[in-house]
């Protein structure tokens, strides 16, 4: 499965424990893509938020 | 509702990202992407941002709705702190289940 | 069809309405799992009582992720508000099976809850 992990906040991204998460996703085999729109700025950055969202079987947005 | 593939569902809980939110709704009209949204609990307090208006203008009303509990629980007073909003727009967690329903794609803000 | 979503909440004031929140999924007929990371649930209310016995006759549920909380918030949730024990692997386990995730709310608060929040 193809999964997106997006980071509403630095500090979800440098969670450990959503770290952990996003590391046992990818030790069972998962594609994890991991996005920080915490840091998205132009419209580029959203242009390529959207076309990650489609692309994925399954999104989680982090806290 | 038929499910639609081209939609993107956005569930917004965090009053921290209208932003963002405006800047995800630009991006899925520039990809020919319809969006449909629901704001709860403290991201309610959005209706008094001067970008709620022009959000809700780039969104057809019955794809838009805050949950009018939530908004009265944070101590406003729909008629008018939410008095853009139309009656179909004031609407209960019911909305959410509807546009899981309906989308094609997620995204929690 | 019926879907299953799960609900993650990481912020205490988020705890009450993420399991509102999840509870209106359940009425609508879907499997509705929500898992507590970090804090303490709220003092018990009638309303919040209501709202978890409910999601369960559901077949849906609110788990403590025990492993994030310290011993005394951990004792609180699963001894007084009988949430289930949960690890990170079952967290994950969920993720997968479930159609939506919603991370919902804020992050958790690095500063102490002030006095004033009570």
């Amino acid at each position: 499965m193809k999964i997106l992990s997006i980071y509403r906040h630095k500090a979800s991204a440098e969670n450990p424990d959503v770290q952990k998460i996003v590391a046992k996703l990818r030790d069972k085999g998962h594609e994890v893509v991991e996005f920080n729109l915490f840091d998205a700025k132009t419209d580029a950055d959203y242009d390529k938020l959207i076309d990650l969202i489609w692309e994925a079987d399954k999104t989680i947005s982090w806290w | 509702m038929a499910k639609d593939p081209d939609k993107l569902g956005i569930f917004v809980t965090s009053p921290v990202h209208i932003n963002e939110l405006v800047k995800i709704v630009e991006a899925c009209q520039r990809k020919g992407k319809k969006v449909k949204i629901f704001f709860t609990f403290k991201a309610t307090h959005l209706v008094l941002h001067p970008e709620f208006k022009r959000l809700k203008e780039m969104v057809p009303e019955e794809d838009f709705a805050i949950c009018v509990a939530a908004l009265a629980c944070e101590g406003f007073e729909p008629e008018y702190h939410a008095g853009e909003l139309t009656a179909n727009q004031l609407r209960t967690q019911a909305f959410h289940g509807e546009l899981l329903e309906e989308v094609g794609k997620y995204l929690v803000l | 069809m019926s879907y299953k979503v799960c609900f993650l909440i990481a912020n205490r004031s988020y705890i009450s309405d993420g399991i509102r929140s999840a509870l209106g999924l359940a009425v609508e007929n879907m499997y509705s799992y929500t898992y507590i990371f970090y804090q303490k649930m709220p003092a018990k209310t009638e309303y919040l009582e209501e709202n978890l016995a409910w999601i369960r006759d559901m077949e849906g549920e609110v788990f403590a992720v025990s492993e994030t909380m310290d011993e005394e918030t951990k004792n609180f949730n699963l001894q007084e508000w009988e949430l289930t024990e949960a690890t990170l692997d079952d967290v994950v386990e969920k993720i997968l099976e479930c159609d939506f995730v919603v991370g919902y709310g804020l992050p958790p608060q690095k500063i102490q809850t002030p006095p004033q929040c009570a």
